[in-house]
């Protein structure tokens, strides 16, 4: 604020002094030159008068000669004054207009702006920086779920159009450096209320350098618990290199890609139960998409190849690599040269043996072609089969051709059809990647947004889900009809935590009586039904007491706390506890609704309406005591 | 040696000393306070106002307020003598004459420490 005003009076300093200059000449001139009064006495003007002609004649007003009708001297000088004082004006308003719009000052304007919309945040935020394809879908979902967010990114034309696509809610924004540390502070990361910094640049260096930065201005602060750093990493070096200072979460989407295209190898149904939980657009589907066993063909082997190949080798699937610059990437033996757009290079790789096929280059209309190429060559080698088998001589060709979109169409039968995974690098290709009739669609920008989300919204749900990676697809399947029975359209995940702050009514009753999950999952409406929702996982911290009742959930030990798989209706809460849960929105806001509204509460754990008021609720003591005293 | 540094010094020590120039003589008497020397104390001292501005030095700032000082002050001494002779009946009496004379006291104060902090400043400087 300071430095604008001095800035602005800076560059418009000749103008006011040619101001104070004109006017004072032009006043003098007026005192000096004798004047006649109406009754043709000498006259000199005073100060007075000189000043109130010049200003309404300098501001091109003109009352008239006042007080009396001025002499010719004092008209030649009147004219002098009006083209000195007018121009003059013009030229000081002109460098005004010009100084305002000047775009460095517009710049200072804009961080002045920034610094003060961010002083007086008063309510938790994140710190996004890079407002990508990531950097954007994350914004929009924060702001969704009411969190507030602070946007920084080095290029101005994305921080404009941050304001067209949250237009709702004001998201401060500035066009920075965000490795500068003095960017960052001004963008609030020493904020008392700045909850995260999450880096998501496309830049690794730049993402190691915001985590460092963070880490090092907020020595004062417990890192994990009051100021969360997550980095956004594309290599294992970089991830190493964060991890090593105590960034609190490392997000490289490859890695996280391919650990779950591996599960969903594995395990279809868990593959399932992860993409309900974790993407928030996804809609409950029963039937989990089945990855075949055999052979993959991977084209590009840069990060997302190599962490795919690594995982599906891991599981004891083989993988044929296509790489366009071996020398670079340096792929295992017996890669084939080429970019895997020709059908050549395809059939190198062995195609038609394969079962499905990777496309997972940094070219979008490579990928697309890619796959595109590897249908038609394996549908034609299909073709070619089935000729071979003289179905023309049988059918005759009409037949032949309806046979094959038959089979085509029906996806049971995959002979002649690839199984086909295509990254998509940028969002704004969208359109064609749904189009393009792919099992699969790996967008980083996604998966690292629906990744932070999760970590920011329901930190229980990372717990929860490498606790279920463990699990059989037995066990996964019993989940999946469990939350399906209940939700049709889209499954939310929430957290609730036993405290004063969020379940007051709980924590009324967990004193005196034995609250166990049963007691919360039912309807605040209908006691005896019971709402929509499964708790997937409850957390408990710091606990030495264990009760033996719950041998049948699963217990992962360690020190400091304990978490329980899939409790069930029996199992009793405690203090401090943390309850994760998943089911439809109506559920989770009747939720809120009976744990923190103890006459609610009251119903659910006892059946009985609670008396509101003092006097309702002295003559509810005593009917109970009465009744005690009837009972014995 | 710079047209800036010398424009700069130039204007400060003019505004004082034509604020002195009006502030001397007999307090009460009008004839010697004559209304010109107030007019270009005025201007001197708004033309110096200007030219400090912009300085974000620490000495700069206490320049521009003693300069401020002194154009409230001439401001407030103008504005008595113009409601004098022109709104009241009186005219300019030995006694307003003291009122305005003392009030560009004030001024001079201002500017005084303005001139001294120049030249502390310089003397700091040394170049």
């Amino acid at each position: 604020m300071n430095s604008l005003i001095f800035l602005l009076l800076k560059r418009i300093r000749l103008p006011i002094m040619l101001l104070i200059v004109s006017y004072a000449t032009v006043i003098l001139g007026f005192v000096l030159i004798p004047g006649q009064d109406d009754q043709g006495n000498v006259w000199h003007m005073s100060f007075f008068h000189a000043f109130y002609f010049v200003s309404f004649m300098g501001s091109t007003i003109g009352f008239g000669e006042i007080p009396y009708e001025f002499t010719n001297a004092q008209r030649m000088w009147t004219i002098f004054g009006i083209y000195a004082s007018v121009t003059i004006w013009l030229y000081s308003i002109g460098a005004l207009i010009s100084t305002l719009q000047n775009p460095a000052f517009k710049k200072i304007l804009r961080e002045n702006d920034f610094r003060k919309k961010v002083e007086r945040i008063r309510e938790p935020f994140y710190l996004i920086c890079g407002y990508g394809d990531t950097g954007k879908l994350l914004a929009h979902e924060l702001s969704e779920n009411h969190i507030l967010s602070v946007v920084l990114d080095i290029d101005p034309e994305r921080i404009d159009s941050l304001q067209i696509d949250e237009p709702d809610i004001d998201i401060p924004a500035l066009t920075a450096n965000a490795s500068f540390p003095e960017v960052l502070k001004t963008a609030g990361l020493t904020h008392e209320y700045c909850k995260g910094v999450i880096a998501l640049t496309n830049k690794d260096d730049v993402n190691l350098k915001i985590a460092i930065t963070a880490r090092l201005l907020n020595k004062e602060r417990i890192l994990g618990e009051d100021i969360m750093v997550i980095c956004r990493a594309e290599t294992a070096e970089a991830e190493s290199n964060m991890a090593s200072f105590g960034t609190t979460h490392i997000i490289n989407p490859y890695e996280i890609y391919a650990r779950r295209l591996a599960l969903s190898v594995r395990s279809p149904s868990a593959y399932l139960v992860y993409e309900w939980l974790t993407n928030p657009y996804h809609k409950v589907r029963s039937e989990p998409v089945k990855p075949p066993w055999g052979t993959w063909v991977i084209c590009g082997y840069g990060r997302f190849g190599k962490a795919v190949s690594r995982h599906l080798n891991y599981i004891g699937i083989k993988t044929v690599i296509v790489e366009a610059a071996p020398e670079i990437t340096l792929p295992p033996e017996g890669s084939i040269v080429g970019r895997g757009t020709e059908a050549v290079t395809l059939r190198e790789a062995k195609i038609m043996d394969a079962v499905a096929i990777i496309a997972g280059t940094d070219n979008d209309a490579n990928n697309l072609s890619i796959v595109l190429t590897a249908k038609d060559e394996v549908k034609r080698h299909y073709i070619g089969k089935l000729r071979d088998q003289d179905h023309i001589e049988k059918y005759g060709a009409q037949s032949f051709i309806e046979r094959i979109d038959n089979i085509a169409k029906t996806k049971s039968s995959r002979e002649g059809e690839l199984f086909s995974i295509a990254r998509q690098n940028f969002s704004r290709n969208e359109a064609v990647f749904e189009k393009a009739e792919l099992d699969f669609i790996m967008q980083p920008a996604n998966i690292v947004a629906g990744e932070i989300l999760s970590i920011i919204k329901t930190p229980l749900l990372s717990v929860f889900l490498s606790l279920a990676r463990r699990q059989k697809d037995q066990w996964a399947n019993i989940l999946i009809s469990r939350i399906s029975s209940f939700i049709d359209d889209m499954a939310m995940t929430w957290m609730i935590q036993i405290s004063k702050n969020q379940t007051p009514a709980i924590m009324c009753f967990i004193k005196k009586e034995h609250i166990t999950i049963g007691h919360i999952l039912r309807h605040p409406r209908n006691r005896d039904k019971s709402l929509k929702c499964v708790v997937l996982l409850v957390h408990r911290e710091h606990n030495e007491h264990i009760s033996g009742r719950h041998n049948i959930c699963n217990q992962t030990k360690s020190e400091k706390s304990r978490n329980y798989l899939l409790p069930d209706d029996n199992f009793e809460i405690q203090q401090g506890d943390q309850l994760l849960f998943c089911g439809d929105k109506e559920s989770m806001q009747l939720m809120c609704w009976s744990v923190s509204n103890i006459n609610t509460y009251n119903y659910l754990h006892t059946g009985y309406e609670l008396a509101g008021g003092f006097v309702w609720r002295w003559i509810h003591k005593h009917k109970i005591l009465r009744q005690e005293k009837k009972a014995g | 040696m710079n047209f800036e540094k010398v424009s700069f010094a130039f204007f400060v020590v003019f505004a004082l000393t034509i604020n002195f120039g009006f502030f001397i003589g007999e307090i009460d008497n009008p004839s010697h306070h004559h209304v010109y020397e107030l007019f270009a104390a005025i201007v001197i001292s708004l033309i110096a106002t200007v030219i400090k501005l912009g300085d974000r030095s620490h000495i700069g700032a206490v320049l521009l307020a003693t300069s401020l000082v002194a154009d409230i002050h001439l401001f407030a001494a103008a504005i008595i003598w113009g409601i004098a002779e022109h709104i009241s009946t009186t005219g300019v009496t030995p006694d307003v004459m003291s009122i305005i004379v003392s009030v560009s006291g004030g001024a001079l104060i201002a500017n005084l420490t303005s001139v001294v902090l120049l030249v502390i400043e310089t003397v700091v400087v040394r170049r």
